[in-house]
Formats: structure tokens, C-alpha cells, sequence
């Protein structure tokens, strides 16, 4: 299969004056196939949203990206230029677009700027992508000021947007977050549908486990700017080998009967990440070891679509 | 057991456009003292604006909202302020729910300086001992809200709102701006203070698996009504409205998308 995201040791500091303050992405190595949806899972903080923008070559000021990112075959420059055939959705579709310009002005920006077609022609394949993300009346859509669509209809508007690129790679930050659950369906149901259609790669970044087993096909666990687990999304729900990811699942409220205490991991993700030695989640293990302080563990295999970074794993 | 909070026939309606939009739509309930009563429905259905109701932070339209046997429409304003030091509602964003510039004893202080004749070092003390109560020490009283965590400003919500013991906490989707980490612990708090005090919630979420973990009674809204209450366990295990089967089934982590379902949206767009 072809790969249409590959990422290798990718880091992304945040440099103050020339010095290094942080580094919230440490050495994340990611594929994404064609037609494949990877999920990205961790609590906020854990570098979930920063890989996504330093994919698009998009990252906020101060930052800096260090590794290699290659999408659908071509490499990003180092210079922060918005890759080719990549997209992304927003996770708040009402404050993702601007409010005093209607949405067909502002999806027709995509196309004179991508694509080099000019306002006046674009309007059909503007409309013939609002329809295709199952908007009614696109008509009136193309016509509309964000304030005038709902919440649902904003992120299907968004994903049109997003498709008018041709896009090989769409990264999705949290894109239901911000929404009712049957709407949220909805939208889940739509971005299966379109990846089998048009074939392109998913990068679903969610802090929802739920979200990522419903719809993903694999899953990267993210820890302190790092994988600490990752593989197929029946490997690693079913049988999750990281304790930080047996904590996520065991946070959650499903299954579990009233009164029955939820396990809740202790403690927060660590801010600052330059001084770490060791495993950064140690301190908020419940099995962690002397070496764990000694030695920050390599994602090893540990079956035939999983790998875990844990130390201990073989104990568990 | 006796009710801590009975709503009868409440109507709330607003302006809208020269016309009349009905945010909640004769709506009655009953909630045990000592159990918690769960309220789900999608944004715009009149989760939280019943609960303003039942605080009377709005003035119903029409209806009761009867709260240990007191009516408090009937209420002049002074009184209702006291019996309302008997209730405590938390807020969804717990950052912007506290002020930004006052240190988190300040903010804690602030309900007991309302209601209670509390000073100096008895209400210092009394702080501290509301802190503890939800996992903080008494060093964060010193601090400004945005040097704490989300889940820390969220148990400051909760302190505050307990600070005058109340009876009745209203709970607005409280942990709908947390991580599950964190959701796990703000969850196991609420449990354990609902245990150690008898406290009774009305608890408004989104979240099913929230609600279901917590509640011992669940009423459906949609539209300003209640379309099935009853115990939580056999609206969860056999839910009999259409509407609350849909919800069900489009919460998140109940199965795959069913591609076939998309094509019922493509034409009637629902959203």
C-alpha cells in the first residue's frame, strides 16, 4: 500500500530568542496509507494537535519543526509552505470560517488559490461538493454567512472546503468535539463514506476512545510528544499493553455500574518537557521501576499489528 | 423518601422574531432526596434552562417549582435568596466560571460571604476545609485560576457550589470540558461527596455514559419536553421512545458508523 503520510522522528520545539523552552513533539514516527484512517488519542497536552499542524507545515509562530515529513511521496520543505495535497478540518466549524464573508466566497478562495480556477467558473464544483457532503439546498448554502447554518452543517461545509483541494491527506483535529452526538454520527458516517470514495488517507485526531474505535482503522497512542502505543484499533482496545493506555480505557465511564469506582490515572501530562529523563509517564504509573527513571523505552512489537514503549510491558 | 425538588407543569418561552419560541414545554418532575436525577438531550432541547428554572435564576412562565416543599415563585426576593443558599449549581467551563483575577480562597470565600456571618479566621478555616473536601490544599488558595488545571478550577466549582451545604446540587455538564482522565476523577468526587453528605443532583449531560454511570433516575428531552423518564437502568437496557434509541445508538464507541444509514441524511439533511 502507499503511503500518503510519513513521518520520521518528527520533533517540534518552542524556541524563545534562539533558546529551546520546550518540546512538546519528541521523535513521533507515523504512516498513514491510502484510504486508511489512523486515530490519535491522549489527553490534551500530549502533542495530539501539533503533530497534525506540523504535518501541514502550519505550526504557530516560535515553533519549529525538526525530522522528516513526507506527504503522498513528496517531501515538506523545511520552510513552513503548506503541503500539496493535504487538508484539515477544525475542530469549532463556528469560529473555523470567517463571519462576514459567505461560505461560497470563502470555499471559492480555495479554488482560485489552489487550484487556479477562477470565482465565476468554480461556483459548479463548489455546489457539486456541497452536495457530495450531503448538504440540502447547496444553493442556499453557497449564498449563506456562517452565523445563518448550524453547527452540523458548518462541518459538512468545512469538509466540502476541504475536499475543493483534491487532498491525498485530510487531517481531522477533534472535528466532532464541538457537536451534538447524532450529529456527530452523521459526520463520522460521512468521512467513512468519502475515504472509501475518493481514497484518501484519514489523520483523526481525537481525545474521544469511543470516536477512535467506532471509525478508525489503526491507532497511535500519544504520551508526552510521544507514541507509546500503537497498532491495529482491535489489537490495541482489546488488548491494551501500555499502562497509560489500560488507564484511558479504565477512565471511562461505559460498562461501568453506579457506585463502582472508575480508575482514574493520577496526576497531570507533564508542561515542560526539556529536562525528562526516563519514561515520561513514570510518575503516574502504577508500575513503574527503578529503570523506568533510567531509560525512556523504544516502541518495540509486541504481536503482529501492535507495539508498545513500556518497560514493563512483558510484566504486565 | 421524601422530594428534594418538584417541578409541575413548567413552560418557559422566550421572544423570538415577533413570535414565541418555547424553551421548555410543560415539563414536571420529581427528585428524591439522596439520589441523583439525570437529564439528557442534544444542545437546544432546555436542558440547562429548566435548570435555571428549578434554581429560578429565570422566572418561569408558568408552573412550580417546588424545592423542600416551598413554592419559589411565591418567593419575595430575600427569602428566596436564602433558600436558595440550599441549593448549588456547577457550571460546564470551570475556568470561565471563576474570575480571572480573584485567587481561588477569594472565589471560595465569596458564597459564604453571601450567606453566612463567617470572618477572619473561622471563614479561613472553613475555606480550607472546602478545599479538602475536593482534593485541593490549602496552598492553592493563594492562586489565580489560570494557574491551575481545568479539572483543579473544576473542583473549586464544586467547593464553591458545596460552601453553603447545600441539599441540592445542580450539575451542568460537569466534566464536558475534561479529558477522561480527568472526567474519571471529577466523576469518583462526585460519587464520593454524594455518598459522605446524602447530597441530592440534578445532573444535566450529553454524555449517556455519564449519565448512566450516575444516575439513579433519567428523563429524555427533545424539544423542551421529556419524551421517557423513568429508573436509569431500564431506560438504558430498554429504552422505548425513537428518540432516546437514536441517542443511544450515536454515542460514541456503540459500534461501527452503518454506511447504509448516510443516505437517510443525504436527503433530508437532519442537522
Amino acid at each position: 500500500m502507499t503511503h500518503v503520510l510519513s513521518i520520521r522522528d518528527l520533533n517540534v520545539e518552542f524556541t524563545d530568542r534562539g533558546k529551546v523552552t520546550n518540546r512538546p513533539v519528541r521523535g513521533i514516527d507515523l504512516d498513514v496509507s491510502a484510504g486508511e484512517i489512523l486515530g490519535l488519542v491522549g489527553e490534551t497536552g500530549c502533542g495530539k494537535s501539533l503533530t497534525g499542524l506540523a504535518a501541514l507545515g502550519i505550526l504557530p509562530r516560535g515553533a519549529r519543526r525538526t525530522g522528516q515529513v513526507t506527504i503522498s511521496n513528496d517531501p515538506l520543505g523545511a520552510a513552513s509552505e503548506p503541503g500539496g495535497s493535504v487538508a484539515i478540518v477544525f475542530q469549532n466549524p463556528g469560529t473555523a470560517f470567517n463571519p462576514v464573508f459567505t461560505l461560497g466566497r470563502q470555499l471559492s478562495d480555495v479554488l482560485t488559490r489552489h487550484r487556479q480556477i477562477s470565482r465565476s467558473e468554480g461556483k459548479a464544483e463548489i455546489i457539486r461538493h456541497l452536495t457530495l457532503v450531503g448538504l440540502p439546498d447547496p444553493e442556499r448554502v453557497y449564498r449563506s454567512y456562517p452565523h445563518q447554518l448550524s453547527g452540523g452543517m458548518l462541518q459538512r461545509a468545512m469538509i466540502a472546503m476541504a475536499l475543493l483541494r483534491q487532498p491525498r491527506l485530510l487531517i481531522l483535529d477533534e472535528p466532532t468535539t464541538a457537536l451534538d452526538v447524532t450529529v456527530a454520527r452523521q459526520i463520522l458516517v460521512l468521512i467513512d463514506e468519502l475515504r472509501h470514495k475518493f481514497g484518501f488517507g484519514v489523520l483523526l485526531i481525537s481525545h474521544n476512545l469511543g470516536i477512535i474505535r467506532d471509525v478508525c482503522d489503526r491507532v497511535a497512542v500519544l504520551y508526552a510528544g510521544r507514541v507509546i502505543e500503537t497498532g491495529t484499533v482491535e489489537a490495541v482496545m482489546n488488548n491494551p499493553r501500555h499502562p497509560y493506555t489500560r488507564g484511558l480505557l479504565g477512565a471511562l465511564p461505559a460498562g461501568r455500574t453506579h457506585g463502582q469506582r472508575l480508575n482514574a490515572i493520577p496526576g497531570t501530562v507533564p508542561g515542560n518537557l526539556l529536562s525528562l529523563t526516563g519514561c515520561a509517564f513514570r510518575n503516574r504509573c502504577l508500575h513503574a521501576v527503578t529503570d523506568c527513571s533510567l531509560t525512556d523505552p523504544l516502541l518495540t512489537e509486541t504481536g503482529p499489528h501492535q507495539a508498545v514503549a513500556c518497560l514493563q510491558e512483558a510484566e504486565l | 423518601m421524601t422530594s428534594v425538588l418538584t417541578l409541575e407543569n413548567i413552560v418557559k418561552t422566550f421572544p423570538h422574531h415577533r413570535r414565541v419560541f418555547t424553551a421548555v414545554d410543560d415539563v414536571s418532575l420529581n427528585i428524591q432526596e439522596g439520589t441523583v436525577y439525570g437529564l439528557v438531550g442534544e444542545s437546544g432541547s432546555g436542558k440547562s434552562t429548566l435548570a435555571r428554572c428549578a434554581m429560578q435564576l429565570m422566572r418561569t412562565t408558568s408552573g412550580r417549582a417546588i424545592f423542600e416543599g416551598q413554592d419559589l415563585g411565591m418567593l419575595a426576593p430575600k427569602a428566596l435568596r436564602t433558600v436558595r443558599s440550599r441549593m448549588g449549581i456547577v457550571l460546564q467551563n470551570p475556568v470561565a466560571a471563576l474570575n480571572p483575577r480573584m485567587t481561588i480562597g477569594a472565589s471560595v470565600a465569596e458564597p459564604l460571604r453571601t450567606h453566612t456571618s463567617l470572618k477572619g479566621q473561622p471563614l479561613q478555616a472553613r475555606i480550607n476545609t472546602l478545599l479538602d473536601e475536593v482534593g485541593l490544599g490549602a496552598e492553592h488558595a493563594h492562586r489565580l485560576p489560570h494557574q491551575l488545571s481545568g479539572g483543579q478550577c473544576q473542583r473549586v466549582g464544586i467547593a464553591r457550589a458545596l460552601a453553603t451545604s447545600p441539599r441540592l446540587l445542580i450539575l451542568d455538564e460537569p466534566t464536558s470540558a475534561l479529558d477522561v482522565s480527568v472526567q474519571a476523577q471529577i466523576l469518583n468526587l462526585l460519587q464520593d461527596l454524594q455518598q459522605q453528605k446524602g447530597l441530592t443532583y440534578l445532573l444535566i449531560s450529553h454524555d449517556l455514559d455519564v449519565v448512566r454511570y450516575l444516575s439513579d433516575e433519567v428523563a429524555v428531552m427533545k424539544a423542551g419536553k421529556i419524551v421517557e423518564s423513568g429508573p436509569a437502568e431500564q431506560i438504558f437496557a430498554n429504552p422505548r421512545h425513537d428518540y432516546t434509541r437514536k441517542l443511544l445508538e450515536a454515542a460514541p464507541g456503540h459500534g461501527q458508523p452503518d454506511i447504509a444509514d448516510s443516505h437517510t441524511f443525504n436527503t433530508q439533511g437532519s442537522d
